[in-house]
């Protein structure tokens, strides 16, 4: 049975509710105070989709709240919780089909204000987020999009309302997102609508439009037509993403990125890859610049900056010559974000290269403005480089070795770097503010004390995580690069003694937030394996050539003994 | 100067072809463009679109009827249509100082008039896909020796002068494509572009167009430098110092090629890939992510069901067929649809798999140990670390010695029956899965009902076993070679129609002792072993 009322509320006149109850008699109730604040209610019977966009049964009301799950306590803060939620959708003006508590993120992630008593969780996300899908159990409405459909004479199948209005939302251009503010109590499960009619309903309204699929959904994925459980993704999936990405960029500024490069103008044909693939990588509206950090001699730096502002005249490019005694891998970095003047930071290492898809992605998680500390997966591929007689550099062979998901930070406390420092893009306000906190005395995996810095800042911003590649770095086996430098004891000492500054004396983080985290890590054994396993192959191969080197060993020092006797 | 430009494409290259248009409005503003569209007018796209086009040209407007076009795929299609098009545009345009064919994705930078003088005194211009030697060995492989494949000429780019010569040349290039304009290289055919291989040598006024600022493209970059002399111009992009005229983006779209490519022989260089960023940006305006994915309309039945291409050739070969059906689209009673699903069941009920399904089938295909075992030779490569492992030396030598990756793969049977399906696929390019027998059986054999080993029948053995068959279309099984395999050879299931388990292992004693002993997959395993398939022979010790 459906009851649709309004509330007296100043601030909510023009929110229409829909609740499915069998009674909304509260009296004596937790509830009684938002029940006391209701308009007489109107009974209706048939489905929701029915009442809902049938132009001859329903209103038409700037804001819709419909409430399928009985089991949803409306607290006594509802309202003003509500009230701030809507407010919040404004920044999206008319671009919006509907809100929700509880929803899939573009990632995959489902995020949730509701509590449950059957499935309790904690609520992780603290911005608003589009959704690719939504609970039934609560949902607030476009009004307009509502007339717009009934205008149109659209239907839907009551079994799957709530996920047709996000998906025609989306057709539309219209976003759906879940709003952290809108959090509810639930005394029960949430409500599961996969099934065959809502399948069949969603195939009746978008199977001409996105043909016979298989979208991304809270309880398994959502299949269209004749897509069987196990179909692969098809076009129309990424034709949906397309959509999708394509609702959600009117409501993201535009993104604003410095790169920081620290070079030494010595491996030309990787430096001018990473610039090539800065410069393929733009999308309209977007403010990249590249801050090149270098400390080799000033003349030097700027003839050879010089080349390059010629060689690539559709990037901002800014040279940063930091004057030391010694070559400083820190110093760079540290010069390089000092001179970084955009929104956001980012590092790429002069020999790797930028994905084609990463400055649209990272500018899609800047959402309504949020400024996340985005973490993206980095790719390393095993490369080989010919040059040809005429001083060309052909890429004669790359081949993908293993990726660090963005996930990797979840583990980051087990004392392993899960990330190479060019996963990060960060906030530059973040990031400043935090080096002001820390000196780095030392050069030498500072990727890794970089990255613990920021994640035990006590004003750390939301973290989006965002399982597309930002950067692919560059592996050359037995050629100019440091990944694969055999002697790694410099490496050891100088993130022995990074440690020591980060949770000595320091006041970076307090002891107990350490042992929280190392405590967190502990429980979580997986993704220590999964590093394990991804880096197996490294560590067979590293021994393998210890064990040649012994050996070469072995044979010298018997030749030596041989010629002595 | 008149210059009368014509394109051809799909409904999925249409929106390459409007920003064709675009490029020659803004950049060249005296050429007029005609579109030979193959395909219907896709609804996504306002009709007043249309107006680019100084023409818009069907197959039926050139004359050919439906059974002709049922005879070539889509790339087939567009190319064909080229020399009755360009008879045509030169009929309709007696004015024009040049005649241009230009790809749907060539985009015009700069003024194409100095095309003409570029020709001189020649009416036929033919622009090479290369103006210079590889220097590296990839160039070679990837570049080179795809083009004398392919032809030396791309003819995403011909450029005609009115004259005898030229109306001469266009009337022969039109008689061999409408007669000749397949991708078959076995037959030493490439679509259009292999025949005009032979202009230079059978006809006079010539000319080899070798200036670096037409058809730049990812094969090409080599050797030319691309500069932008000013960010957001356009037209400030030089050549070697040339303005660039025509930059020819083949493989743009959804598979990327172009960009791969590019990022191996041009990998350091931003103008480059500035052209590319732009293009694309182009294409995105004009709708490609929506067109891109629309199914070409003459590449499949009316009912909408894919024409296989077995069907095709089968059609193609056969001239009673084209008399018996002169509309081979229709699928309603008497129909060429009707009489191949009567008539060849197999090409009808093919297996189509998608490539992440093939990937896991390969997967489950290739069997390593038996590999291993069966060539001692490559067992040794590997063992001394020539060769990472069984699959790197499958990849890179075993699969073009007739190596088997498995014990029910038999590579010398099925190469000979699948050499009439593609198998170009199989000899060129770099070493890859996609270049190995067992990925062509994944996707072109099974769509053909050519099978890997005698006896055994994929869509009979589904057909047969309706535990599998629904194991198979819900995709629990990736395909039905893998089950047996691993499953059903083990459980004496019967391969085809023409193989009894039961019966021939109360035949034989030696097929019941090698599986009594566990030294055979069961009866079809046995009868493997012993010599009994085509292409293999009784081991030693079998009995």
């Amino acid at each position: 049975m459906w009851h649709s009322f309004s509330v007296r509320n100043p601030g909510l006149s023009r929110v229409l509710f829909f609740v499915s109850r069998t009674s909304l008699d509260a009296t004596g109730d937790l509830e009684y105070g938002f029940f006391s604040a209701t308009t007489a209610p109107v009974r209706h019977t048939g489905s929701l989709a029915g009442i809902l966009l049938d132009p001859a049964v329903a209103e038409s009301f700037p804001v819709i709240v419909t409430v399928r799950n009985p089991s949803i306590v409306f607290d006594g803060e509802f309202l003003d919780r509500l009230k701030a939620a809507l407010d919040s959708l404004e920044a999206l003006g008319d671009g919006w089909s509907v809100a929700t508590p509880h929803g899939l993120s573009r990632n995959g992630e489902v995020v949730s204000s509701v509590y449950s008593a059957v499935s309790p969780a904690l609520p992780t996300m603290r911005s608003a987020q589009p959704v690719v899908d939504v609970a039934a159990d609560l949902l607030v409405i476009n009004g307009a999009f509502i007339d717009a459909l009934r205008a149109g004479h659209v239907t839907f199948a009551d079994a799957c309302l709530e996920q047709a209005l996000l998906i025609r939302g989306y057709l539309d251009g219209r976003v759906g997102v879940f709003l952290p503010g809108l959090a509810v109590p639930m005394t029960g499960p949430f409500l599961a609508w996969a099934g065959p009619s809502a399948s069949d309903g969603l195939d009746a309204a978008f199977g001409k439009a996105l043909g016979d699929d298989a979208l991304p959904g809270l309880f398994g994925p959502v299949r269209f037509g004749k897509a069987s459980p196990a179909s692969p993704p098809g076009a129309n999936q990424a034709y949906f993403a397309d959509l999708v990405a394509g609702a959600i960029r009117h409501h993201c500024p535009p993104l604003s990125l410095s790169l920081v490069t620290r070079t030494r103008f010595n491996r030309p044909h990787l430096l001018n890859r990473m610039l090539t693939s800065v410069t393929r990588s733009r999308v309209d509206g977007t403010a990249v610049e590249v801050v090149l950090s270098t400390d080799i001699a000033t003349r030097e730096a700027q003839e050879q900056f010089r080349a390059l502002k010629k060689l690539f005249p559709s990037i901002d490019l800014r040279l940063q010559i930091n004057e030391r005694h010694e070559h400083s891998r820190i110093g760079n970095l540290l010069g390089g974000i000092a001179a970084a003047t955009r929104d956001f930071v980012a590092f790429v290492d002069d020999d790797d290269y930028v994905d084609l898809a990463a400055f649209g992605e990272i500018a899609l998680a800047t959402f309504m403005g949020t400024q996340p500390l985005v973490l993206m997966a980095n790719v390393v591929h095993e490369e080989e480089w010919s040059s040809t007689p005429s001083g060309r550099y052909v890429l004669a062979r790359s081949t993908t070795k293993h990726t660090y998901p963005p996930g990797g930070w979840r583990s980051m406390f087990n004392g392993v770097n899960q990330l190479p420092i060019s996963a990060m893009i960060m906030p530059r306000a973040t990031l400043q503010r935090r080096l002001e906190a820390f000196e780095f005395r030392h050069d030498l995996s500072e990727d890794y004390i970089l990255i613990l810095l920021l994640l035990t800042d006590p004003a750390l911003p939301p973290i989006a995580e965002v399982p597309s590649t930002f950067v692919h770095i560059s592996s050359r086996v037995g050629q100019d690069n440091t990944i694969t430098m055999t002697d790694r004891r410099p490496w050891v000492q100088d993130i022995t003694c990074f440690l020591a500054d980060l949770l000595g004396d320091s006041a970076v983080a307090g002891p107990g937030v350490w042992q929280f985290l190392r405590g967190l890590t502990e429980q979580s054994r997986t993704p220590r394996e999964d590093l394990v396993q991804r880096n197996l192959q490294e560590v067979v191969l590293r021994q393998r050539r210890d064990i040649g080197l012994l050996t070469r060993e072995i044979r010298r020092l018997t030749d030596l003994l041989g010629a002595q006797e | 100067m008149r210059i009368a430009i014509y394109t051809s494409c799909a409904a999925n290259y249409l929106a390459k072809a409007l920003a064709l248009a675009e490029g020659l409005k803004r950049n060249s503003p005296g050429a007029t463009l005609t579109l030979c569209l193959c395909d219907c007018w896709p609804a996504s796209v306002d009709p007043s679109a249309a107006e680019a086009f100084a023409a818009v040209w069907s197959p039926e407007d050139l004359g050919f009827d439906k059974g002709w076009i049922f005879q070539h795929n889509v790339m087939e299609l567009c190319t064909a249509v080229k020399g009755r098009g360009l008879v045509r545009l030169m009929q309709e345009n007696p004015d024009a100082d040049l005649y241009l064919y230009l790809d749907p994705d060539v985009y015009v930078y700069n003024d194409l008039a100095p095309i003409v003088d570029y020709m001189g005194e020649a009416e036929i211009g033919l622009v090479p896909h290369i103006l210079s030697p590889e220097e590296s060995d990839i160039g070679v492989q990837l570049t080179e020796m795809s083009v004398t494949e392919h032809g030396i000429y791309n003819l995403g780019h011909l450029a005609i002068r009115p004259g005898e010569n030229a109306r001469r040349f266009a009337a022969w290039w039109a008689a061999r494509l409408d007669r000749y304009c397949f991708d078959d290289k076995e037959a030493g055919l490439f679509t259009d572009q292999r025949w005009v291989d032979l202009a230079p040598a059978i006809f006079d006024g010539v000319k080899v167009l070798r200036v670096p600022n037409l058809d730049v493209a990812s094969w090409n970059l080599f050797g030319r430098e691309i500069r932008q002399k000013k960010a957001g111009n356009e037209r400030s992009f030089t050549v070697s110092g040339w303005p660039l005229l025509t930059y020819h983006f083949s493989g743009t779209g959804p598979t990327g090629t172009h960009r791969r490519v590019r990022e191996i022989f041009d990998p350091g260089n931003g103008a480059t890939a500035e052209i590319e960023r732009l293009y694309e940006q182009r294409i995105a305006k004009h709708g490609q992510a929506y067109l891109s994915r629309t199914p070409p309309l003459w590449d499949s039945f009316d009912n909408g069901k894919p024409i296989p291409a077995e069907a095709r050739k089968l059609y193609r070969r056969h001239p009673d067929l084209q008399n018996a059906f002169s509309d081979p689209y229709l699928t309603e009673n008497d129909s060429y649809y009707s009489w191949l699903t009567q008539n060849r069941p197999a090409l009808m009920s093919a297996i189509r798999l998608s490539p992440p399904r093939a990937r896991q089938a390969f997967q489950e295909l290739f069997d390593e140990q038996f590999y291993l075992a069966s060539h001692p030779d490559a067992s040794e490569a590997v063992g001394t670390g020539k060769f990472a492992n069984a699959l790197d030396h499958y990849i890179r030598i075993g699969s073009r010695l007739n190596y088997d990756p498995n014990e029910f793969f038999v590579s010398t049977y099925y190469r000979e029956r699948a050499k009439h399906h593609d198998s170009y696929l199989l000899e060129s390019g770099r070493y890859s899965i996609e270049r190995t027998l067992l990925w062509h059986y994944l996707t072109v054999g099974l769509a053909n009902g050519v099978e890997p080993i005698e006896f055994f029948d994929s869509n009979w053995y589904l057909r047969e076993h309706a535990d599998l068959e629904v194991a198979f279309r819900i995709g629990q099984l990736t395909v039905p070679l893998a089950h047996y395999l691993h499953f059903g050879a083990h459980e004496n299931r019967n391969p085809g129609p023409g193989f009894n388990a039961t019966r021939y292992l109360s035949d034989v004693p030696e097929a019941r002792r090698l599986v009594e002993s566990r030294r055979a997959r069961g009866a079809f395993g046995a009868f493997v072993r012993l010599g009994n398939v085509e292409g293999r022979v009784n081991a030693p010790g079998n009995g």
